[in-house]
Parts: structure tokens; C-alpha cells; sequence
């Protein structure tokens, strides 16, 4: 254990990509735990779930038109949020089943189009699962860009999202444009989702967004404090998932969930058996 | 504009709203003055939130035409109305404390990107001190009794310094206590000259309570002054589906069937 840890400061030391795959994987833990927040009190989990999937064709293009991936990415997610938007307030049918048909379409999709493509530079795998031991410079740059955007544009709205997702006739009656508040947060939500890619992958992003702010929940009582416990887990999870991947070789952003879920089951046995009631006040 | 119309806080001529298909009010006209409380009863179902919602600019309405303050409700900025939701309606889990949701009352006079001003956490302080909830402005919002819940919601709508209140349902499963807090309070916001509105279950309390009444079932039934409105045949009309009215000379009990 010891050993190991000397080993792995040592390593990080020496390497720079350690270095960046680290400041990745911190970056992601701490905005998504953030935005999770919000995704979490306003039950976005499932549409978390379809953003990241439906980000799979947009690679693809990416790749065929030779631009950043994260242009790609970002447009198929935020098409795919805005169709079950449609869908389910043009038919009798609910957001979830909407989402259901519209993020396996656009996976099916994605999946289709790398096959057709076949023997390109696209890794299915480091999309699916993140690899974040090969996060450039350059990519780091792109991923911290994009959580500064969205860390911003949630602040700027912040006062407008917690009322419209406690109260939304009440936001209504002072003025709140409550269903742009909400294509907002799918916007910023894209975009967490696409710098979240190279470190946890399209797979277990969702893991990130929706555990360390449900444990966050489950030991706190105060928004406040929600969004610091769980900006703690995340980057705290990010840190010793890198760590343990390195030490034993095994896939980082399987590893960064694991630590993350761990850590829930944790705070819910801390929760139901250990105190009387529901955490900081 | 007309002198009698600008002396109406409200007037609603000729409203119907549906969704899709199911009509939820029908032809419903009123006018109410400055400074009134009414009372609005009827069964569930009877269209009694979706009114107040029309009339506050939240549902889109197929016929009809409403006037708040003169102006319509769109044209109003977000200081003019306050509501209080029904109790069902909020998510009792959500992390924040009584002060929270008080000061979400004076989103209006915030700036964005600026933390609360003094004149803010007076205003918050100054409205729980009124519904006696100031002690406890650091509870979570779950850990409230209904009663307890429903003073903070009456205390962020004072916190909003509005001309036009809308409850709905705010007597629905309260302890006695907060009932007289409550609509001692809004006696005395009607008697500053505030125009409120009150969804109401309650039939015992209606002449105490209510100077003016509206009573709908779909269609409106009736509207006036309580002791025109509140009458056995009236109230037969509008519980006709759900409940017996027994009358006798000039008592009338709404029993469910
Ligand atoms: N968003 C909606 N979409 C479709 N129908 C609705 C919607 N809201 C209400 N309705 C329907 O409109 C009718 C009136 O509903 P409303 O909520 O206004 O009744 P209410 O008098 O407030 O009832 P309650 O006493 O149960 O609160 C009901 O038949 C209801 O099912
Ligand atoms: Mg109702």
C-alpha cells in the first residue's frame, strides 16, 4: 500500500501524462458532481443516460469530417435531448418512454455507422469506457473549456434552477422562463457529457452525474452543502480511481465508478443505520 | 381604459380552458375589487386550480379575456403576483430550509450574480416573524408540519410585497393554529388593500372566512357577495355529482356520497 503510493507520486511526478489524465479525471469528478445536482432534484437521471449515448454517432461524423469530436458529440446529445422534448409533449407518451426509443436509436445508430466506416482511427472501446491515460494537452485544454462554460452557465442561472425545480408555477408567476431554464441545463448537461467522454466513457458518465450527488443527498439537508459533499466525492472518487488503475492495471473509468459507488453504499448504510435522521444541517 | 375598469384589481369575462379535450372551466365572468378576499369552492376536479392559473397567466385559455390590474397577464412583471401551492405539490425531500424558500419570494428584487441585499433578508425575516415561523428558519422544508409548511409558503408570497394572492387549498390538512394565523393574516393583507384568492374545501367556515365566493363545478355556478352565493341551491348545483346537500331554512350540509 505504502509502496504503492510512493510509486504512484513518484510516477506523477515523472509523467506528464499521468499528469493530465489526473487533472482530467478531477475536472470531470468536480463539474459533474455539480450539474448532478440538478440532474438528480429534477429527475434527469434517465436523460443524462440518453445524452451520453446518443453522443456515439456524433463521434462518428466528427471522425468522417475530420473535426473535433466534441462538435459531433455535442450535436447529436443536444439533438437527441430536444427530440424526447418533442416527442413526449407531441404524443400521450412520458419522457421515459420517449427516451428509451430515442437514445437506443441514436446508440443503434452509432454503432451502425463505426461498423460501416470499419478500420478507421475510432477506438469503440475508449468511447464506450473512457481512456484517460491518453488525454493530450490539447484534449485537456478542450475539457477544462468546457466545465469552465458550463460551471459558469450554471451560475449565471443557478437562482432560476433551484426555484423553477422546487416550484415551477411559482417561478412561473415571477417571471422565470422556465422551459428555457431547462433546454439551458440540457445544454450544459451536453457539454459536461462531452468532456466527460475520455475519462469515464459514454457508458458510466452517467455514474458520475447521478452517485456522488445522490450521496451527497442522502448526507445533507442544504442545497449548499449537497453540491460541496458531492463536488468532494467526485473529485475525491477521480483521484483514487486514477490512483488504483495505475497500481493495478486495470480500466480507469471502471475503476473511478467503482470507488464512486462504493462510497454511496457507504453514506446509505451511514444514513439508515447510523444516525436517526438525514444528515448536516 | 374606462374608470370601472381600472377600478376592478380583477375581471374575467367569458373564460374557457381546456386540455386537449377534457374542458376544465367554462364560462366563467367575474369582476373583484381592491382589497377583497373571495373564497373559490367546488369538487375536485371542478377546474378551481386551473382557474386561478388562467387568471395568474400560467395555462393557455381557448376563450375569453382576463384583466389583472388593469393590464394582461403577460404585461405584468414578476413583483404583481404571489402563490401558494398545493400542499401535494411539492417535493418535500428537497434540500433547502425555510429561509430558502422565503427568500425564493424576493427573486424579483435580486440581481443576478448578487447575493441578497439587506433589504431582502428583512423582507424574509420580516414575513416569517408574521406567520411565527422565524424560530424555525433553519429546518429543512420536509421537517415541517403541514400547518408549519404552509405558513412559510403564505410568508414567501408576503416576502414578494405582491398586489394579487393566490392560494390554493391553503386550509387543507392544518392544525387549527395555522389556520387563524393564516387568514387573520390575510384579512389584514385584504384590509391593506390587497386582492387575494382562496381555494377552499371547508364549508364550515365560509361565511367567516369569505366576503365574496365563486363557486364552480366546470362551469361557474355562481359569483357574488357570500351571503348571495353560499346558498343550498347553489351549493347543490356545484356538489350535484359527489356530495348531498341538506338544506334546512338557512343552514345547508355538503355531505359526500
Ligand atoms: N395539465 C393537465 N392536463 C390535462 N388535464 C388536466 C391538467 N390539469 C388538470 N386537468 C384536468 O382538468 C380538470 C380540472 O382540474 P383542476 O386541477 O383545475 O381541478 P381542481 O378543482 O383544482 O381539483 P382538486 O380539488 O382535486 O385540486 C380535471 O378534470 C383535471 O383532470
Ligand atoms: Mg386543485
Amino acid at each position: 500500500m505504502i509502496r504503492g503510493l510512493i510509486l504512484f507520486t513518484e510516477s506523477l511526478m515523472r509523467y506528464s501524462y499521468l499528469q493530465q489524465a489526473m487533472l482530467a479525471a478531477v475536472l470531470v469528478g468536480i463539474t459533474c458532481g455539480i450539474i448532478g445536482c440538478f440532474i438528480l432534484l429534477r429527475n434527469l437521471s434517465l436523460m443524462g443516460e440518453a445524452i451520453s449515448h446518443a453522443v456515439l454517432p456524433g463521434v462518428v461524423i466528427s471522425y468522417l469530417l475530420g473535426v473535433s469530436f466534441f462538435i459531433g458529440a455535442m450535436l447529436t446529445g443536444l439533438l437527441t435531448a430536444l427530440g424526447i422534448g418533442y416527442i413526449s409533449e407531441n404524443s400521450k407518451l412520458d419522457d421515459d418512454a420517449a427516451i428509451g426509443i430515442l437514445f437506443t436509436s441514436a446508440f443503434a445508430l452509432g454503432i451502425v455507422m463505426i461498423t460501416a466506416v470499419g478500420g478507421t482511427g475510432i477506438n469503440l472501446w475508449n468511447i464506450l469506457f473512457g481512456n484517460v491515460l491518453a488525454v493530450s494537452k490539447n484534449d485537456l485544454g478542450l475539457t477544462a473549456a468546457a466545465n469552465l462554460v458550463a460551471l459558469s452557465g450554471l451560475l449565471v442561472i443557478h437562482r432560476e434552477l433551484i426555484i423553477s425545480t422546487f416550484d415551477p408555477v411559482m417561478a412561473k408567476t415571477v417571471g422565470i422562463p422556465t422551459k428555457r431554464v431547462s433546454y439551458t441545463l440540457m445544454i450544459l448537461l451536453s457539454m459536461v457529457i462531452v468532456a466527460s467522454l475520455q475519462t469515464v466513457g459514454i457508458i458510466l458518465v452517467v455514474a458520475m452525474l447521478i452517485t456522488p450527488s445522490a450521496t451527497a443527498f442522502l448526507l445533507t439537508n442544504r442545497l449548499r452543502w449537497m453540491l460541496l459533499v458531492s463536488v468532494v466525492i467526485g473529485a475525491l472518487a477521480s483521484i483514487i480511481g486514477v490512483y488504483l488503475s495505475f497500481i493495478y492495471d486495470v480500466a480507469t473509468g471502471g475503476s473511478i465508478v467503482l470507488v464512486v459507488s462504493i462510497m454511496f453504499a457507504i453514506a446509505f448504510i451511514i444514513n439508515k443505520y447510523l444516525t436517526g435522521d438525514s444528515g448536516i444541517q | 381604459m374606462t374608470s370601472t375598469s381600472s377600478n376592478h384589481a380583477v375581471r374575467v369575462e367569458n373564460l374557457s380552458v381546456s386540455y386537449g379535450n377534457v374542458v376544465a372551466v367554462k364560462n366563467a365572468s367575474f369582476s373583484v375589487n381592491h382589497g377583497t378576499l373571495t373564497g373559490i369552492m367546488g369538487p375536485n376536479g371542478a377546474g378551481k386550480s386551473t382557474l386561478i392559473k388562467a387568471m395568474m397567466g400560467l395555462v393557455r385559455f381557448q376563450r375569453g379575456n382576463i384583466r389583472l390590474l388593469s393590464a394582461h397577464p403577460s404585461q405584468l412583471d414578476g413583483t404583481c403576483i404571489a402563490y401558494v401551492p398545493q400542499q401535494n405539490h411539492i417535493n418535500l425531500h428537497f434540500p433547502v430550509t425555510v429561509g430558502d424558500v422565503v427568500m425564493m419570494g424576493r427573486y424579483s428584487y435580486m440581481q443576478r450574480l448578487r447575493p441578497p441585499r439587506a433589504r431582502d433578508r428583512e423582507a424574509v425575516k420580516a414575513s416569517l416573524k408574521k406567520v411565527r415561523m422565524h424560530d424555525k428558519k433553519d429546518r429543512q422544508i420536509g421537517q415541517l408540519s403541514g400547518g408549519e409548511r404552509q405558513r412559510v409558503f403564505l410568508a414567501r408570497a408576503l416576502a414578494q410585497q405582491a398586489e394579487l394572492f393566490f392560494l390554493d387549498e391553503p386550509f387543507s390538512d392544518i392544525d387549527f393554529a395555522s389556520e387563524k394565523v393564516i387568514i387573520s393574516l390575510l384579512r389584514e393583507l385584504a384590509g391593506g388593500g390587497k386582492t387575494i384568492f382562496v381555494i377552499h374545501h371547508n364549508l364550515d367556515k365560509v361565511f367567516e372566512y369569505f366576503e365574496s365566493l365563486l363557486l364552480i363545478n366546470g362551469e361557474m355556478i355562481a359569483f357574488g357577495k357570500t351571503q348571495c352565493v353560499f346558498t343550498p341551491e347553489n351549493l347543490a348545483r356545484t356538489y350535484r355529482d359527489s356530495h348531498m346537500v341538506l338544506a334546512h331554512d338557512d343552514d345547508a350540509a355538503v355531505i359526500p356520497k
